[in-house]
């Protein structure tokens, strides 16, 4: 659906930051985007939502290349949604439904059609209770969601987050999760970055791995994330799951067949309980 | 006793007066403010500083503590300009007290009261936004809208960006004697600029993703102004213009 050709960029300072990059973004999935820091995620995002212009190679929605002229950006940023890391840099209206609704009135929309899709954004992340505060006085993990729903009133068609769990506590993690769950049950194509690789493993159906300005590879989670050769040469780890699964079913104790526990919750299931103690006694 | 801008913010975003229309206050405080330039000084100037003081503090329920503070430094610089008002040079290199120079520097200094209790209430009780936007829908043009709205958000980020700066460097003993504060200032404001700079960066990378092209635009809040508050107001200047013209003081 939404995918990059090899895209070249450098900034000022002469370091490249992409340096032949492919990706492709398959509708209604949700892709994490993994790799070190400096390994040129943020670039990438900043691509794809058409505030950099890529030196050479190109966008596409739909086979549809980017149009740099201001029409065609705007409507490319309706349909590609972007969450900075830092909800500081996105909030400024006085109020967080105001903040929300930058977004549509920025497309033109009409009165009516802009709170309809305030009431919707502030509904599928959960806070339509702190509509009428000040941004700068939420909480840290409230300021990401509201920041979310600025970018989801827009009613993109892939919606890209930049490190929306860095810096979050575990509920903060699990409300933000959940508000995710929802646009993607409501059909949106998810794309997020993150280096936090036992999320990805828990909460994504594709993962890319990045590094030096490359895709090292792409694919659903399970085969990219038990390569730990390409996994340690993007400066990550395998995820705690995957790993202690492996070990299980080399042990016996999960299926050779089927797929490994993608979370906490299955993998503790999967253990069976009773026949651990008796070992344990031995 | 130094003022953070936090504290500001929460009077504007806290205030009883909150929920009120924008354009109520900007009556009340760009009406007084006007007539308190206007008018003679005595009495206008000084029904004017205590109305709004009165306003500020009862009516929107400002802490005096914050009120004070707000007030405290532009009061300092009135009372210098009216104490170099009274003095005069004389011709064989004397300071002498101007002839009528004590009168003079009272009204002065009155005037300049009144008008900074004036913007005060103003700055303590409305968000920027608001009163941006209501100037906009009386015409200002959106250029100049702009322009203020980024201005006051650049001034945010400025105070937010040099206090953080300021903590780490408290935090690594940079303020621990007058040798290192020194140092630790110059530092600070060396690279208070570019912190800054960098962070309107990537404001304005924000703002492009969410598809802004030059005009700030959000829904208004519903809320209309009260008829009878507005009245009230009117009625008020009216009450101070009669007054003041209409009394025996002249």
């Amino acid at each position: 659906m939404l995918e990059a050709l090899d895209l070249h960029y450098h900034y000022d300072n002469a370091i490249c930051a992409l340096q032949g990059l492919a990706l492709r973004i398959r509708r209604g999935r949700k892709l994490a985007v993994a790799g070190a820091n400096g390994a040129g995620k943020s670039t990438l995002f900043l691509h794809l939502n058409g505030i950099l212009k890529p030196e050479r190679g190109e966008i596409q929605l739909e086979g549809r290349p980017v149009d740099y002229s201001r029409q065609g950006l705007l409507r490319w940023r309706q349909a590609v949604g972007l969450v900075l890391q830092n909800p500081d840099d996105q909030l400024f209206a006085p109020t967080v439904e105001q903040d929300v609704s930058f977004g549509p009135m920025n497309l033109g929309l009409d009165e009516a059609e802009v709170r309809l899709r305030v009431e919707e954004a502030l509904c599928a992340l959960g806070i339509e209770e702190l509509r009428g505060r000040p941004p700068h006085q939420l909480s840290f993990g409230q300021k990401k969601r509201a920041a979310i729903a600025g970018a989801v009133a827009m009613r993109p068609r892939v919606l890209i987050l930049d490190e929306p769990s860095a810096g979050l506590d575990p509920q903060g993690v699990e409300s933000l999760m959940a508000a995710l769950d929802r646009l993607h049950a409501a059909g949106a194509t998810l794309v997020m970055a993150t280096h936090d690789i036992n999320l990805v493993c828990e909460w994504a159906d594709d993962v890319a791995i990045l590094a030096a300005g490359r895709v090292a590879t792409q694919g659903p989670c399970e085969p990219v994330l038990t390569d730990r050769e390409i996994l340690n040469e993007a400066g990550l780890r395998a995820p705690l799951l995957f790993e202690i699964g492996a070990r299980l079913r080399a042990m016996g104790i999960l299926p050779r067949e089927g797929a490994l526990p993608r979370s906490r919750d299955a993998l503790l299931a999967a253990l069976p309980a009773e026949s651990l103690r008796a070992s344990f006694v031995m | 006793m130094h003022l953070r801008h936090a504290d500001i913010d929460e009077c504007v975003y806290g205030n009883a007066w909150r929920e009120r229309h924008a354009s109520e206050k900007l009556l009340l405080a760009g009406g007084m403010l006007a007539l308190a330039i206007g008018l003679p000084p005595f009495p206008a100037a000084l029904l004017i500083a205590g109305g709004m003081a009165v306003f500020s503090l009862f009516g929107a329920r400002i802490p005096w503590r914050v009120y004070l503070r707000v007030m405290i430094v532009p009061a300092g610089f009135a009372l210098i300009s009216a104490a170099t008002v009274m003095i005069s040079l004389t011709s064989d290199l004397r300071l002498e007290v101007a002839p009528r120079g004590a009168q003079e520097a009272a009204r002065i200094l009155a005037r300049s009261l009144a008008a900074v209790s004036c913007l005060s209430f103003l700055m303590l009780s409305t968000p920027v936004e608001e009163i941006v936007s209501l100037l906009r829908r009386l015409g200002m043009p959106a250029a100049i809208a702009e322009v203020m709205l980024a201005t006051h958000r650049f001034i945010s980020i400025f105070a937010e960006t040099a206090q953080t700066m300021w903590q780490a460097q408290t935090a690594r003993c940079g303020y621990a004697t007058r040798r290192r504060a020194w140092r630790s200032v110059s530092l600070l404001a060396a690279s208070l600029f570019v912190h800054s700079l960098d962070r309107a960066r990537r404001m304005e990378t924000a703002l492009a993703a969410r598809g802004y092209e030059g005009e700030t635009t959000w829904l208004e809040p519903r809320r209309k102004a009260s008829a009878a508050s507005l009245c009230a107001i009117a009625g008020a200047e009216l009450a101070v213009v009669v007054v003041s013209i209409g009394g025996p003081w002249h």
